[in-house]
């Protein structure tokens, strides 16, 4: 890639999800092989610092202020990964550095405190780990020093007196170095993670670049200038993102809550803005849910007024069950408690009507079949998260499972009972079954619709829409890990039913929204992952060029 | 009932009582019940086979005596004579050298065994609940092999001394790898629950074993030493499980204690199969049992210098050692230029993080190699996790199915993506770094960016056409609220 197309395509290379950390590294990267600042021939060139350098240290070894060094092995041609420019020099990077023992000054985490005299630097994240009042632990440094991690691989500059915390803290002093120059390309390093492994051995091992000392005071202001170029970019996407998931769910939650008239607002204003909030996969997430709010309360699809009313369909099935019950067919329930009108969480459309899961099917029903039938097995795993996304079976004979676990047949609709599966919303509709009979966990609600005159996938949409599962939440009874939702929820919860041809027609529409959903999504993952490819390849080009 | 269940329930039962505190009380308090059952159950099975068969328990002592009966005593009566007859007696067994060796393994399992149990009754429901499991049916003991693993499982998550269940894939795989055979001797050093040994009978047994004589033969082969008293009994315990009708090879003691000159000829095996405690620290005085050279306090490598010393010339160890034994340095150095000199090291294949989750995230590393000659060179084989994992756990172990690229490149071996190897000398020239990397891992190609770049430009296009069908969908479904 030559430069020009990387500038034309550029604002695609620092939106990929590790743009701004490869920008860094390539800056840090050219930093050191010369390529930020034009060199100056004029310039002394770096084998006469290099010469002052072994002066200098000899100089302080002879005032005792630094141990005696071990002879290192003269630099091999091979051993250099790239050609420096003219000038600069390759040398060991031991042989540019003392480091400062702290001896016993070291203190311990637990003597640290929030605020002090002294600031304590460690190998820790933040640069600061706290204070200290023991002014015997400070360790007065001869100028600017590094300080690096040997288990956590992070290098600080510092440049005031300090204590050192916990172990594995090393203080790097540069000779006659500009420290700032030093502190820069020790971070272009990339050092392999050994866990808790040491890395200083492996640092010391390193080469390092050396510019002459005129050109290395250019190179830390263009790299310092650079990076806080990055710095406010990345700090302005993500308040950009935080922004963008914020005002997709106030635009989703304006439409959910909004009423036959406001309707076309609250989409209209979710139209304008629909490329700019579904780039990113989590909104599409977002989106998915409020989908499944909208299809429950009617705003999906269309009211057809030549549909059969849900008052004539509950009349229907309350005739169908009495004979089931007769037949011995279906076990007699407790009677069901008056639905009360006035607890009706919001109006419906025309000819939906209120009703609860227990008057038009069955809650949590038996089987009863030979025990060498083949039967379907389906423990937690097997049951999905994701609406559209079938519950999968084991293939079992009846006699194992039919004691001590849940039963369900073909056409049942389930829902995990026990935190976490039910807040994730674990639940399906059971199909393609052996025999038509199965049995799962015992972690399971399972409702059996009356004479097919309820469509399974509808309550399954109504199970995964996010206002059940929140209120569910809520009434979840046991202790901490064991907590599930009371079966009077699942059956007794209001249950707001549409004419049978309009489940039909909402569960088609949900359907064909979802598959557009994970179509979306898929793309976009995609789209993100090569945009990181992307930038690694650019990167890694740019920096070899 | 299924066997989870009746585990499960027993626990619920012991919870209610007042004297059972925490796991580990609850594990050892059914240890001791779970093996005088299992005894028992073994017992009936001996009974049918030789004619003379006498137990070496006195009569009112064995389980069918005093727990079979669901009726049996109870209450203070039942906690009377646990307590008062059957610790009293069994912890004090005495034998003439010769008698029945099944007495030793009673008297081993109950020595550092404690009734914890302080209702009789809650103990009598308890029993019973045990007594629905026959161990005999080959097809629950075949179910209970599992339930047992994971029963050690909830032990071991207790432990803090650096001891960790070793995965069935990886037992497995170690053990086909060494292939131990039918007249050689086995043994684990730090045995733990017995998963090595167990592997090891189940693998001979379906190769060589043929006659009754050779079952006889396996039996004596099998040996294992634990330190710690609950594991120990668990290990008796699962051997039973496994046929092995004498478990006394599997000692109550631990292996460093025993000077290392000590161990004459006679005491030399053929195949070592471990996963030795790893950052343990010994006690005081262990590490004087061992050559200056090698003293340290680090557990997993004092056990890599006693096993160099106990294999028999030839002999064949298969160990797990975590990555700090490979690239540490100072007495570590030594122990591996010792290793490197006397054993060939042949094979080591590098685990990614994760294998022991969720007791430790360390990597680890799988060690072969034999007595006799010098290491000339070091394959390694890099196994990476299965497509889509990002690490193991509870729901995703390491499955024996993994190691199938082992084996095929074991015995016909060739460099690779994932395979590498180093000679000796190299490793030499780094201060016995063993510690290396895969170098063919490393070539990760980013592609050509250009072309990179029309891809991606491409995808763009794509997400805008998917993204103008579901805007176009979600319109089709609001607009016509307004009729």
């Amino acid at each position: 890639m030559n430069p020009e197309s990387f500038a034309e395509h550029f604002h695609i290379l620092a939106e990929a999800p590790n743009g701004i950390k490869k920008l860094r590294e390539m800056i840090l990267q050219l930093a050191v092989q010369g390529k930020l600042v034009p060199q100056n021939p004029q310039e002394e060139p770096a084998s006469v610092l290099l010469k002052k350098i072994g002066a200098e240290k000899e100089k302080l070894f002879k005032e005792g202020k630094i141990s005696k060094q071990k002879p290192l092995s003269p630099l091999n041609p091979d051993e250099v990964p790239y050609e420096l420019p003219k000038g600069w020099e390759w040398v060991r990077l031991s042989e540019i550095f003392f480091s400062i023992s702290p001896g016993q000054k070291k203190v311990k985490t637990k003597d640290v405190n929030k605020t002090g005299k002294y600031p304590v630097v460690d190998q820790g994240q933040s640069y600061i780990a706290g204070y200290v009042d023991d002014s015997e632990k400070l360790i007065q440094i001869p100028g600017p020093v590094v300080v690096f991690g040997d288990h956590t691989r992070a290098f600080k500059l510092v440049d005031f007196d300090f204590v050192v915390g916990a172990d594995g803290t090393k203080i790097l002093r540069p000779v006659l170095l500009n420290e700032e120059y030093f502190y820069w390309s020790l971070r272009s390093y990339t050092l392999e993670d050994r866990g808790y492994g040491r890395h200083y051995k492996i640092l010391k091992g390193q080469l390092f670049p050396l510019p002459p000392l005129a050109e290395q005071k250019p190179i830390v202001a263009k790299v310092e200038q650079l990076m806080a170029l990055c710095d406010e970019l990345e700090i302005r996407q993500q308040k950009r993102t935080q922004k963008r998931i914020i005002l997709n769910i106030s635009c989703l939650n304006a439409l959910t809550s909004a009423d036959e008239d406001s309707v076309q607002n609250a989409w209209q204003s979710i139209s304008d803005n629909f490329d700019l909030l579904y780039d990113y996969p989590e909104n599409v997430c977002t989106l998915r849910e409020t989908i499944l709010q909208l299809s429950v309360q009617g705003k999906l699809v269309r009211q057809n007024p030549n549909d059969e009313p849900a008052s004539m369909l509950l009349k229907k099935i309350k005739v169908e069950k009495e004979k089931l019950i007769n037949e011995g067919k279906i076990r007699k329930q407790n009677p069901l408690p008056p639905f009360d009108p006035s607890k009706v969480p919001c109006d419906l459309p025309d000819g939906w009507e209120w009703t609860t899961l227990a008057m038009i099917g069955e809650i949590n029903p038996r089987n009863d079949v030979p025990d060498d039938f083949e039967v379907a097995f389906t423990p937690m795993p097997l049951i999905s998260d994701k609406y559209g996304v079938y519950p999968t079976f084991e293939s079992r004979h009846w006699q194992e499972v039919k004691k001590g676990f849940t039963h369900f047949a073909e056409g049942d609709v389930v829902l995990a009972k026990i935190t976490p599966c039910f807040q994730n919303g674990k639940s399906g509709v059971i199909r393609g079954i052996p025999n038509e009979i199965g049995a799962g966990t015992t972690e399971l609600h399972v409702f059996r619709p009356i004479a097919g005159m309820t469509v399974p996938q509808f309550v399954w949409i109504y199970f995964k829409s996010p206002q059940f599962l929140q209120e569910g939440e809520v009434l979840m009874t046991g202790t901490a890990g064991q907590k599930r939702v009371p079966k009077s929820y699942f059956s007794g919860h209001p249950f707001p039913f549409p004419p049978l041809a309009e489940q039909k027609r909402i569960v088609t529409r949900v359907d064909n929204l979802m598959s557009l959903c994970d179509e979306l999504e898929a793309k976009l993952e995609y789209s993100l992952s090569t945009a990181k490819t992307l930038i690694s390849a650019v990167v890694n080009e740019l920096i070899a060029a | 009932m299924s066997i989870s269940t009746t585990i499960k329930s027993i626990q619920d039962i012991m919870r209610k009582d007042a004297g059972v505190d925490g796991d580990a009380q609850r594990i050892a308090q059914m240890g001791w019940m779970l093996f005088l059952k299992i005894f028992d159950d073994r017992e009936q099975e001996y009974e049918l086979m030789e004619e003379n068969y006498s137990s070496p328990m006195l009569e009112k002592l064995r389980w069918r005596t005093w727990a079979a009966d669901p009726e049996g005593i109870t209450g203070e009566e039942l906690l009377d004579f646990v307590n008062n007859d059957l610790f009293r007696t069994l912890k004090n067994l005495s034998f003439a050298p010769g008698a029945n060796p099944r007495g030793f393994v009673v008297r081993d399992a109950f020595e550092e065994a404690y009734n914890y149990m302080k209702s009789g009754t809650l103990m009598r429901q308890v029993i019973n609940k045990l007594n629905e499991i026959n161990f005999n049916s080959s097809k629950d003991r075949h179910l209970f092999n599992d339930i047992y693993e994971k029963i050690l499982k909830d032990l071991q998550s207790a432990g803090n001394a650096g001891e960790f269940y070793t995965p069935r894939a990886v037992t497995q795989f170690m053990v086909d790898m060494t292939d131990p055979g039918l007249d050689e001797t086995v043994l684990d050093p730090a045995c733990g629950t017995g998963g090595f040994l167990t592997g090891t009978i189940e693998h001979i047994r379906n190769k060589f074993v043929k006659t009754a004589e050779d079952e006889h033969t396996l039996q004596q082969c099998i040996h294992g030493v634990e330190k710690k008293a609950l594991p120990h009994l668990l290990c008796t315990t699962n051997m039973l499980l496994h046929g092995i009708e004498v478990p006394s090879l599997i000692r109550h003691d631990n292996t460093l204690s025993r000077p290392l000159r000590d161990y004459s000829p006679r005491d030399r095996v053929d195949v070592v199969l471990t996963n030795p405690p790893f950052g343990g620290m010994e006690e005081d005085g262990i590490e004087t049992n061992f050559p200056a050279t090698y003293r340290t306090r680090e557990t997993a490598d004092l056990f890599l210098v006693l096993i160099m010393h106990i294999l028999k010339p030839g002999g064949r160890c298969g160990m797990v050692l975590p990555d700090g034994t490979l690239f540490g340095e100072g007495v570590k150095t030594r122990i591996k230029e010792k290793l490197l000199e006397e054993c060939d090291l042949h094979t080591i294949v590098r685990l990614p993080k994760g294998v022991f989750n969720p007791y430790t995230s360390i990597k680890t590393n799988l060690l072969f190699f034999t007595k006799g000659t010098p290491t000339k060179e070091i394959w390694y084989f890099e196994h990476l996790y299965p497509e889509g994992y990002k690490s193991y756990g509870k729901t995703k172990p390491i499955l024996i199915q993994e190691f199938d690229l082992e084996k095929q490149w074991w015995e016909n071996r060739k460099e690779n993506a994932y395979a590498w190897r180093v000679s000796a000398d190299d490793i030499k020239a780094t201060g016995y770094n063993l510690d290396i990397k895969n170098p063919n891992a490393d070539k990760v190609s980013y592609g050509d960016p250009d072309q990179l770049l029309a891809e991606y430009l491409e995808i763009q296009q794509d997400v805008v056409g998917s993204r103008d069908r579901l805007k176009e969908e979600l319109m089709e479904s609001l607009r016509s609220r307004k009729k």
